[in-house]
């Protein structure tokens, strides 16, 4: 159905570019133009024409009444200075045929004179614009990309199957499923997510809308938006049917329920000792971590514990000399000075090395000449 | 150095310091601790025993008595080494291993103290060695006696009234002492204890050594003007521990100064960070820091050969890792002393921790002075206080554990 030419604005998809360059000088879609400037959803052509000719008729009574500021042609776009030129205009032949052509053209918008009442007009407006509505959004089902449960919701990467997809994703941008071991529907809550991203193109955490699909993922990255967020309660009611037991009053005692989401969470992890991807790291099945050998000049060290007792620490807290010691004791003095010393004397060795290279030129050069 | 965070500071001075029912129990057991060892000592006294050997043992009645409460309690124990000091000698003496039995009749005043958790109780008497039956002391000796014993008690009520203002309890020691024609010897205290923070070290009482110090002590120097002493009056309020450390001499005037023999008695100053060099003397602070942490220690205590205490001693001395407490002595025509110690906790129904007639009761004693001071007598007629009773020693807890080291 989506054609190459389109107008994002208008939600609407042409069959050449012509017909898209007429459409984009028409009146509907500078109204829809400001309307998107504005945040609003844009309007259908019909809506657009009913809204147009409302207008109008108020126009027309307005000019009846003798309002001089309506001697304006809005067909023909004429502006005309007394009321008789006016009314001649309109009679016109000119006119007449302006008049009957723009509907047929279909895709400028036609102000057909008011002659349906007005309460008929409006009830109709609101059926078009509830109509309207659902369009959108078969509309944007249509044009959105799917993403499956096993494509990355932030990039373009697919992975074999769910988990690994998880992996990636918790690895690459640091998504992290809150709350696993009450997850009942990993798969659902994915496809929600995808549903959320790649049709209605927005944001997890803000309410910020893309574009498209390419914008939307854009700004999650960059603004490191790409968790779920899980703090506040909508949060949380949100994505909560892919939860088991998630009733409020079941926080506490649904322990032995969770003991089933947690089974299945873990499986993997209990079942036999795994070896972590570095290597170096094994995780036992009784919960406790093996390290490598290479690591050990880490794990063994004895660092000196510095803890005092407790009246050792009051006392040293009510010592009011303390307080009083000068930032610079003999002992930083010292140290500062060494390596103050230090510093100089690898400077002068550097200078004389520098200066000794220079020398180490396999021609003569003038340095005045150079 | 370390640090030590406002946070961590805040907890250590003043949370652990609020007298909750559990601090006030860890008082209290530390309170009993005290009586019930000062009992058994001035016991020993009127028997006329060795001064060293009672030292001993009151030192060994502490540390078993406190091993046994409190078993999750890591920091508990003696929170002063005994002391007994004789006539001139004010405070701080302790002979070498048993010592000798001190001539009948003269003044000898004990002081210890017992700490559960760094709540710590501190006590000292004066009493008569081998106080006749037939009558009671006369002379110098009853006055000092009955000077610091009047002066203590209406300082102990006062607090617990809740009129622990500076300046009255200066009056009140000032006109006991004077009334019976002796001086208050300087470095008397009457201050404010915290967990840990019970003046170990002279450096705290001293003006801006310790955080937040509270209290008062007769300075070494002169007295100040007169006008200055608006500014520094402290009132003791309800929910502190209160120290009262009384010193009186029979003489106006008078000198103090050190006793000119080898200390017994060490403290350790973490203020003083220093790398050792000897061997030894690393071993002797390695042990010293874990055995009596920030309290004062007798080196009898110390679980090391004699000649290595000696050895490291010299050098964390010289370093100040370790600060020598030497045995002071009053120096003056008439030249004897007593000293009066208590601690009371001021909570609701104030506690008399240690001391007070029941356990303590004053030496019999004829002055040929009196009182004169109404006032004084009212106030210190009915205790608006609770004290403890000494329970009996436990036979056990008699037995001294460093004796055999200590007297070859």
């Amino acid at each position: 159905m989506a054609t190459a030419f389109t107008c994002t604005s208008c939600t609407e998809s042409f069959e050449s570019p012509e017909l898209q360059r007429v459409h984009m000088r028409s009146e509907w879609h500078r109204y829809n133009l400001k309307r998107k400037v504005a945040g609003l959803l844009p309007v259908t052509l019909e809506a657009f024409e009913s809204k147009v000719s409302s207008l109008q008729s108020t126009d027309k009574k307005a000019a009846v009444a003798g309002n001089t500021d309506s001697l304006y042609c809005k067909v023909c776009n004429k502006k005309f200075t007394s009321e008789p030129q006016y009314e001649n205009h309109v009679r016109s032949n000119k006119h007449l045929k302006t008049m009957k052509s723009k509907p047929i053209l279909s895709s400028e918008p036609a102000p057909q004179t008011a002659s349906e009442p007005k309460t008929v007009q409006q009830e109709a407006e609101q059926e078009t614009k509830m109509e309207t509505e659902d369009d959108i959004i078969d509309q944007k089902i249509k044009q959105g990309t799917k993403i499956l449960p096993n494509q990355c919701l932030f990039c373009s990467t697919s992975s074999e199957d769910i988990l690994s997809n998880i992996d990636h994703m918790r690895k690459s941008h640091g998504l992290y499923i809150p709350d696993p071991d009450h997850l009942d529907n990993l798969e659902g809550l994915l496809i929600y997510l995808g549903e959320k991203i790649g049709i209605g193109n927005v944001c997890l955490v803000c309410s910020f809308q893309g574009r498209n699909l390419e914008s939307i993922r854009a700004h999650m990255v960059d603004k490191h938006h790409c968790r779920i967020p899980f703090e506040t309660e909508d949060d949380i009611a949100e994505i909560a049917e892919y939860y088991a037991d998630y009733d409020d009053d079941e926080w506490e005692d649904d322990d032995n329920d969770n003991d089933d989401a947690e089974m299945t969470m873990t499986t993997i992890d209990s079942s036999a000792p795994i070896l972590d991807e570095s290597g170096l790291e094994l995780y036992l099945p009784s919960g406790s971590t093996i390290y490598h050998r290479s690591l050990a000049k880490y794990f063994r060290q004895h660092i000196k514990s510095n803890q005092m007792s407790d009246g050792q620490s009051t006392i040293v807290a009510a010592d009011t000399r303390r307080l009083l010691a000068r930032p610079r004791d003999k002992i930083y003095e010292k140290a500062r000075n060494i390596s103050q010393e230090q510093r100089l004397k690898y400077m002068r060795h550097e200078n004389r090395v520098h200066a000794k290279r220079s020398n180490y030129q396999a021609h003569f050069r003038d340095q005045l000449l150079q | 150095m370390s640090l030590i965070q406002n946070a961590e500071q805040s907890v250590l001075l003043d949370e652990k310091n609020i007298l909750r029912e559990d601090v006030v129990q860890k008082y209290h057991v530390a309170g009993q601790i005290c009586q019930t060892a000062l009992k058994h000592a001035l016991r020993q006294i009127q028997l006329g025993a060795p001064i060293g050997k009672i030292c001993l043992e009151v030192d060994s009645i502490v540390r078993n008595l406190t091993a046994k409460v409190y078993e999750d309690v890591k920091e508990k124990g003696i929170a002063e080494p005994t002391t007994i000091s004789i006539d001139n000698v004010y405070m701080g003496s302790r002979p070498e291993g048993s010592g000798s039995p001190a001539s009948p009749g003269s003044l000898a005043k004990i002081s210890f103290g017992a700490h559960i958790d760094g709540y710590t109780a501190k006590v000292a008497h004066t009493a008569v060695v081998q106080a006749s039956r037939e009558g009671p002391v006369e002379g110098d000796a009853a006055n000092v006696v009955c000077a610091s014993h009047f002066a203590t008690e209406a300082a102990v009520q006062l607090l617990a009234q809740g009129h622990g203002r500076s300046s009255v309890l200066r009056d009140v020691v000032e006109r006991a002492a004077a009334a019976y024609g002796c001086s208050v010897i300087p470095g008397t205290r009457i201050r404010r204890i915290r967990r840990f923070l019970v003046g170990q070290s002279e450096l705290s009482d001293e003006s801006g050594g310790e955080l937040q110090y509270k209290g008062m002590v007769w300075p070494l120097a002169e007295p100040r003007s007169e006008g200055d002493d608006d500014d520094d009056d402290v009132v003791a309020e309800a929910g502190e521990v209160w120290l009262v450390d009384v010193r009186v001499a029979a003489s106006k005037s008078g000198k103090q100064r050190a006793v000119d023999e080898k200390a017994r008695v060490y403290c350790r100053d973490f203020g003083v960070h220093h790398d050792l060099k000897v061997k030894t003397s690393r071993t002797l602070l390695g042990k010293i820091d874990k055995a009596f942490s920030v309290y004062p220690f007798s080196l009898d205590a110390i679980d090391m050969a004699e000649k290595d205490i000696v050895l490291g001693l010299s050098e964390l001395t010289k370093s100040g890792l370790v600060v020598a407490e030497h045995a002071k002595e009053w120096v003056a025509p008439k030249a004897v002393t007593a000293r009066e110690m208590t601690t009371i906790a001021l909570t609701g129904k104030p506690l008399r921790l240690t001391g007070g007639s029941s356990v303590a009761a004053p030496a019999w004693v004829h002055s040929v002075y009196d009182l004169n001071s109404t006032e004084i007598m009212s106030l210190i007629d009915v205790p608006s206080y609770e004290t403890i009773d000494a329970a009996d020693v436990p036979e056990e807890a008699l037995e001294v554990g460093g004796e055999e080291m200590t007297i070859d």
